[in-house]
């Protein structure tokens, strides 16, 4: 049956949902820089086309150089190296030129770039009558061929300079437009990632929150106070199972050796930590704690030599309400050991089950030390600055229980001290929601089902 | 319950990615609308159907620079490309250097403000040999192979300049001075004065004035501007008349009456327009300016090149008229002005 629950819930764990969220603005973020980025790749493949001609321009004009330092050597030596050299780079500015021509520009670019390669054939041409001339040995014919192709090769490199500065002129204007584009794109960006953080943010909220809704939280802490509450318990009792087992061996033994009281005394201390393992769960009922106060004043009064009055006034018809474990029994040890242990006067204690209207009211007075008006305050508030854990107490401290019965009702007045002042007695009173009339009520444990009858009982 | 809750999970999520596909979207929009579109690349243009060349000895001249504009508007109505040659180049080539890239680079036809020289005449015999037509324009190479001269009747303009001379006969003689540039040859001057005295001698106005002229000296740079402020300085007596035979000794003219306090002093016939000689005129600073219709040339080039190029002739002389422009038809060029510049 559980494991068929749990394999219904596992589809929309909390796991998955994150795993989905996570992995759906992750896919968001990347789809808007997929998309910016392939703009900028657009204007950069733009950029880089003009930076192409320019690169070709280099080319030739490195060729051009070759062309007219071989030219210019061959002239000078007739050497068989230089010649070669001449057609070597001539046949590479040929084909740089055949390269340029097919390159793709603008008509104002184009028309230049017609220029450029008109222009170098022409060049060429001269450069091969200078050197055929040479060759021949027409000195004033190679003289004269020479100096145009000077005059050529000056005009071409000016047209490659002229040509190369306006690009970079025009590149410039583009790059400036680029530099600004991509601070745009940074805004661009900052903004997508803020707003789908944004969203994501809201979605997540909206989604734990339907994942951890306030009934389930209530349980969660209800449960980790319970376990504080019980791991002090069990620290303070060091091992009940022992305890218990072995005092009923002693009550066993007592009354063999006819020793009564010690005997009543051993029962009432095995019931007191048989409380404890009785309770399989947190939830218990009033006359079970009621009892637990009973044995738990017993035990003192052994210890104290009787000297603790204690009587109590409960209305049975409230007995078995369901309440948290151990909320009434850390009231008594307060009272015990802040109010009368150490006061000269009677030592009197007494516990009050009462209905009013809509509640029920659980009072623990006694007439012992008292409290002033900021001393109620700083407990209650929890600054009171005491030990939780005393010397001799269970350690289920004031706070412990107001915590607990906070999270087990719902509601936040559940513990009232009242005290006329200092000397003159302490009251705490639990406030518990009444049963409803027409609910039937169980009969508590340890409380005598007297039903609605008030009981006065002296310890 | 748990339906419930599944379809609430479900809307989330759509909500979710309708949200993150939206504001993708628009950032995608944003910034493909004003980023990444105003990189301007450089696409490649529309074929053009022929490549002329248009060479002249400064391509910041107004009147060359106006007659290329011209034919330049011209040759893109036949989709014809017309490059000013060495006007994008580091280095001031001379006229016939020019002359020789743009036969070199093979163009389709060239036009070209000539002049008389004989390596002119070379230049344009050899693009002529390697079947490139020649136009010359404004001044003209009579001697060479060129096909057609567009220009205007340098006698004709002497006519116009001796008419406005004549306007001011008195029983008083009157000196007339003709500012001349030392570079006579091939630019019309001598044909111009020659214009100017004939048509006085003709309309019997020759007794009222004495024709001078003054060669203003050319051979440092801006030595024209220094020539002519010395004249205004000096201390012999200004003629009554000067005649400006170029722009930018009308241009400097205007400038030194201005500088000198001589407006009104004396009359100022200048030659082409431009600002300041324009707003001289309408300030009363000189008298007129004789112009030619530089739009009309520049169509005519284009013209004859056209004619050249589909019949194999063409008239060897395109004349353009000659205008004047004087204190009563001023306020329409300048307004004629503004508008194109509004227009640009």
């Amino acid at each position: 049956m559980r494991s068929a629950e749990k394999k219904t819930r596992k589809p929309v764990s909390v796991q998955s949902r994150l795993v989905l969220l996570v992995t759906l603005s992750s896919l968001a973020i990347i789809a808007v820089n997929i998309l910016l980025f392939i703009n900028i790749n657009r204007s950069m493949e733009g950029l880089n086309r003009a930076y192409a001609t320019n690169l070709l321009i280099g080319e030739l004009s490195g060729s051009l150089k070759e062309v007219e330092s071989s030219m210019t050597d061959y002239l000078n030596t007739k050497s068989t190296e230089a010649i070669e050299r001449y057609f070597d780079a001539e046949q590479e500015y040929r084909d740089r030129l055949a390269a340029l021509s097919e390159a793709e520009s603008d008509r104002e670019s184009r028309v230049v770039l017609t220029d450029i390669v008109n222009l170098s054939e022409s060049w060429l041409e001269v450069t091969s009558e200078t050197i055929r001339a040479k060759r021949g040995r027409v000195v004033d014919r190679y003289n004269t061929t020479y100096e145009r192709a000077e005059r050529l090769y000056g005009y071409i490199n000016d047209y490659i300079y002229s040509f190369n500065s306006e690009q970079f002129a025009y590149n410039s204007g583009n790059y400036v437009i680029l530099s600004g584009s991509f601070r745009r794109l940074e805004y661009v960006t900052m903004f997508v990632m803020a707003a789908v953080a944004f969203v994501d943010v809201l979605v997540t909220l909206i989604l734990t929150k339907n994942i951890l809704d306030p009934v389930r939280q209530r349980e969660i802490m209800m449960e980790t106070h319970l376990k504080d509450a019980e791991l002090k318990y069990l620290q303070a009792q060091v091992n009940p199972h022992f305890l218990f087992n072995t005092l009923n061996a002693g009550a066993q033994l007592a009354m063999l050796e006819r020793a009564d009281k010690t005997s009543v005394f051993i029962q009432n201390m095995a019931a007191f930590f048989r409380y404890k393992l009785k309770r399989g769960d947190s939830e218990t009922t009033l006359a079970d704690e009621i009892g637990l106060v009973d044995n738990y004043v017993y035990i003192l009064n052994v210890r104290f030599s009787g000297e603790i009055l204690f009587d109590k006034q409960i209305d049975e018809s409230c007995t078995g309400i369901p309440v948290p474990g151990m909320i009434l029994q850390p009231i008594v040890e307060n009272a015990v050991n802040y109010g009368i242990r150490n006061v000269d006067h009677e030592k009197r204690i007494r516990l009050e089950v009462v209905r009013e209207e809509d509640t029920v009211r659980v009072r623990v007075r006694d007439n012992g030390a008292g409290m002033s008006a900021e001393r109620i305050e700083e407990v209650l508030t929890g600054n009171a600055g005491i030990n939780p854990v005393m010397k001799d107490s269970n350690g289920v401290g004031l706070m412990n229980v107001m915590a607990r019965m906070r999270l087990y009702y719902g509601v936040e007045d559940v513990l009232h001290i009242t005290s006329p002042g200092e000397g003159q007695g302490t009251m705490v009173e639990l406030i518990l929601p009444a049963p409803r009339e027409e609910e039937p009520e169980p009969a508590g444990d340890g409380a005598d089902a007297d039903g609605g009858k008030e009981k006065n009982a002296h310890v | 319950m748990k339906e419930h809750k599944v379809r609430r999970i479900g809307f989330l999520i759509a909500f979710f990615i309708i949200i993150a596909a939206a504001v993708t979207l628009v950032a995608a929009y944003l910034y493909a609308g004003t980023a990444a579109g105003s990189v301007t690349e450089r696409s490649a243009g529309e074929d053009y159907r022929r490549h002329y060349a248009f060479v002249c000895r400064d391509g910041q001249d107004h009147l060359y620079r106006a007659i290329y504009d011209a034919a330049r508007e011209e040759a893109a109505l036949n989709n014809d490309h017309l490059e000013l040659i060495g006007d994008n180049l580091t280095t001031a080539y001379t006229k016939e250097e020019r002359m020789e890239i743009a036969v070199d680079a093979g163009v389709d036809g060239i036009i070209v403000e000539a002049d008389e020289s004989t390596q002119m005449q070379e230049l344009i015999d050899r693009a002529d040999a390697e079947g490139i037509p020649v136009i010359t324009v404004g001044r003209d190479n009579t001697a060479s192979a060129r096909r057609s001269f567009v220009g205007f009747g340098y006698y004709d303009l002497g006519q116009s300049f001796g008419r406005l001379i004549l306007r001011n006969a008195s029983d008083d003689p009157k000196d007339v001075l003709i500012l001349m540039s030392a570079d006579s040859e091939g630019s019309g001057q001598n044909i111009i004065f020659q214009g100017i005295r004939e048509t006085l001698e003709r309309l019997d106005g020759s007794q009222y004035f004495n024709l001078t002229t003054m060669t203003v000296p050319e051979n440092t740079a801006f030595g024209a501007e220094e020539a002519i402020s010395s004249m205004f300085r000096g201390s012999d007596g200004m003629p009554q008349i000067i005649v400006c035979l170029n722009e930018v000794y009308t241009t400097c003219v205007c400038q030194a009456l201005v500088d000198y306090n001589r407006v009104g002093e004396t009359i100022v016939y200048g030659f082409y327009e431009n600002d300041t000689i324009l707003s001289s005129i309408e300030k009363s600073i000189i008298t007129a300016t004789v112009t030619v219709n530089t739009e009309q040339m520049g169509r005519f080039c284009m013209e004859a090149l056209e004619e050249y190029m589909s019949s194999g002739y063409v008239n060897e002389f395109f004349p353009a008229d000659i205008e004047v422009i004087s204190g009563e038809n001023v306020g329409e060029r300048l307004d004629a002005g503004t508008e194109e510049d509004a227009g640009a």
